[in-house]
């Protein structure tokens, strides 16, 4: 338990405490979601249609799917810049287990998507979007695990890579292209049928089909049928699992 | 007491045999006493310190810590880059590093004693990219204390200190290790503060060539030797020998070294102004000489450190 519970908890605190202190960090975290739901909204008001909606309300689940997504992504960079100042050496030498740094990263990045959302949830009276407190619960519940999943993508690939530069370029190669093609930027009906294909084979698709209905669930808004949600649930586990077992492999060994 | 007996390395390499870092290394380290590991890039120093730490897994050989496994011992470690968060303050950096060994640190559990003794008290609030490097190191080896160590392994501990930082580092390093009763490790190119050190383990190419007291691996050499400058080894060399059976060592390029000898001795047989001695000092034997008596070559780097120093 001592090598385990404890180094978690102040790999995580260390984490929100490393967020916290860089206000252009936080800002820019904060800022940066705002930014483009109310650009993309307006941008595409006009020129959307689906399921009678308005972009801006068809939108927001996908953005604060995009929050987990960049949360991910910022919490597991900090790996390769911890290898870089010599933090994480002494972490390794130290007797907490391995599993501790995965951990830890998965629940900073989670705690901070969390936050980041609920804070991106102020726009949402301007959506027009009723949302329930049973929507709410499940749909921050699958946002959990999402992000818990999303960290341990990202703790892969940065733990492999020596510079912030190349976690960048993977970043804009892998992870954008993953949300873009997720169905929550533009729906999967509408794509041509190889793009349709694509969608299918990304995970993100699944997580993001039950995320938007969940989101929306008991509100007049109803969604085009998704996959089932047994689905993408088992889609979601099976990934998660494939990924911790992968991340466990590649902290012990190297 | 640690023991290591009879450990090798060697590094896989995608083709061909790999690279054999260390082989058959034995060594032994006594509570209270400061032992330095020396010797130049490549000889197994580091690869010794990733065995001892933990962070490479033995291949043959064993390491115990009062005959134990030293995964059952607490280790405290210093590393040659800095560890700190330079985001959190010296305490925070300290509470966070002691969780990772499962203790939880309050203000009231750090010894006021050993805070002043580190001279850190007053910059526990200070976040650590504040603070000089000669600061950083001493909460580096606070951080590794407070885990209440019995094995303190330190890596290159002195890079980026200035000489006075060196010292006032190395005299709290030896006085911790007597008050705590540490087994103190001290992997260095800094020679004249391994001479200083209570035993010296000097490697070479992953072999170690000597294992025992500085003074006792100085012995052969006297207690003075002369050092001589000159643009002619091997003519001075052939000069001096004509006078008598010279104890002699060609320490570098243009430098003899006479063993088990004074400057009055040798300038009973050199003239101050000899066309052949530009320069010419007599001084207390080091590390160094031993290191090129026994291996024909210096320890490059700690040249090197030394001259910037």
């Amino acid at each position: 338990m001592s090598t385990m519970a404890l180094p978690t908890y102040s790999l995580w605190s260390r984490d929100l405490k490393h967020f916290l202190r860089q206000r252009s960090r936080v800002v820019g975290a904060v800022g940066q979601p705002f930014v483009i739901w109310i650009f993309l909204a307006a941008g595409f008001r006009g020129s959307f249609s689906a399921s009678g909606m308005d972009y801006g309300a068809w939108l927001f689940p996908g953005i604060i799917l995009l929050i987990a997504l960049f949360a991910a992504i910022f919490s597991t960079i900090s790996i390769i810049e911890d290898r870089k100042s010599g933090f994480l050496q002494g972490v390794i030498t130290s007797p907490a287990t391995r599993a501790s740094i995965i951990w830890s990263k998965m629940l900073s990045g989670t705690t901070i998507a969390i936050a980041q959302s609920l804070l991106f949830m102020i726009l949402l009276p301007f959506t027009g979007i009723g949302l329930t407190a049973e929507g709410f619960a499940l749909s921050f519940l699958m946002l959990t695990a999402a992000s818990m999943m999303l960290t341990l993508l990202g703790f892969i690939l940065a733990w492999n890579m020596s510079s912030t530069q190349g976690f960048h370029a993977i970043m804009n190669l892998l992870l954008i292209p993953m949300w873009l093609l997720s169905g929550a930027f533009f729906p999967t009906e509408g794509a041509s049928g190889w793009m349709q294909t694509v969608m299918m084979l990304n995970p993100m698709y699944y997580i993001t089909a039950l995320f938007q209905q969940l989101f929306f669930l008991g509100s007049t808004i109803t969604f085009p049928a998704g996959p089932a949600p047994w689905i993408s649930v088992t889609v979601l586990a099976a990934v998660s699992i494939l990924l911790y077992l992968y991340s466990l492999r590649i902290v012990r060994t190297s | 007491m640690l023991l290591v007996q009879n450990i090798a390395h060697t590094y896989a390499a995608r083709r061909g045999a790999g690279t054999r870092a260390l082989r058959g290394v034995s060594l032994t380290a006594a509570q209270g006493d400061v032992t330095a590991v020396v010797g130049p890039n490549g000889s197994g120093k580091t690869t010794l310190f990733r065995l001892l730490t933990g962070v490479l897994a033995l291949q043959q050989g064993s390491i115990t810590m009062h005959n134990a496994s030293p995964r059952n011992a607490r280790i405290g470690v210093v590393f040659q880059s800095p560890s700190l968060d330079p985001h959190l303050t010296s305490f925070e950096n300290i509470r966070h590093h002691a969780m990772l060994y499962g203790l939880r640190l309050g203000r009231d559990d750090i010894s006021a004693a050993l805070l002043d003794r580190l001279g850190i008290a007053d910059a526990l609030d200070t976040r650590v990219s504040a603070l000089s490097g000669g600061f950083q190191r001493r909460v580096e080896l606070a951080k590794a204390l407070l885990t209440k160590p019995e094995l303190l392994v330190l890596d290159e501990p002195f890079t980026g200190l200035d000489v006075d930082a060196r010292e006032s580092f190395f005299s709290l390093l030896r006085e911790v290790t007597v008050e705590h009763r540490l087994v103190t490790l001290l992997i260095t190119h800094v020679l004249p503060l391994a001479t200083r050190c209570d035993r010296v383990a000097v490697l070479e190419q992953g072999t170690l060539i000597a294992d025992d007291a500085p003074a006792r691996l100085l012995e052969d050499f006297g207690p003075t030797v002369v050092e001589i400058t000159t643009p002619d080894p091997a003519t001075l060399a052939a000069h001096l020998r004509a006078h008598g059976d010279r104890d002699l060592l060609h320490l570098r390029e243009q430098t003899l070294l006479l063993r088990n000898t004074g400057l009055r001795d040798v300038a009973s047989i050199l003239d101050a102004d000899h066309p052949l001695v530009q320069d010419i000092q007599a001084r207390r034997p080091t590390l160094e000489d031993f290191f090129i008596a026994r291996t024909g070559h210096a320890i490059a780097r700690a040249e090197e450190e030394l001259l910037a120093a």
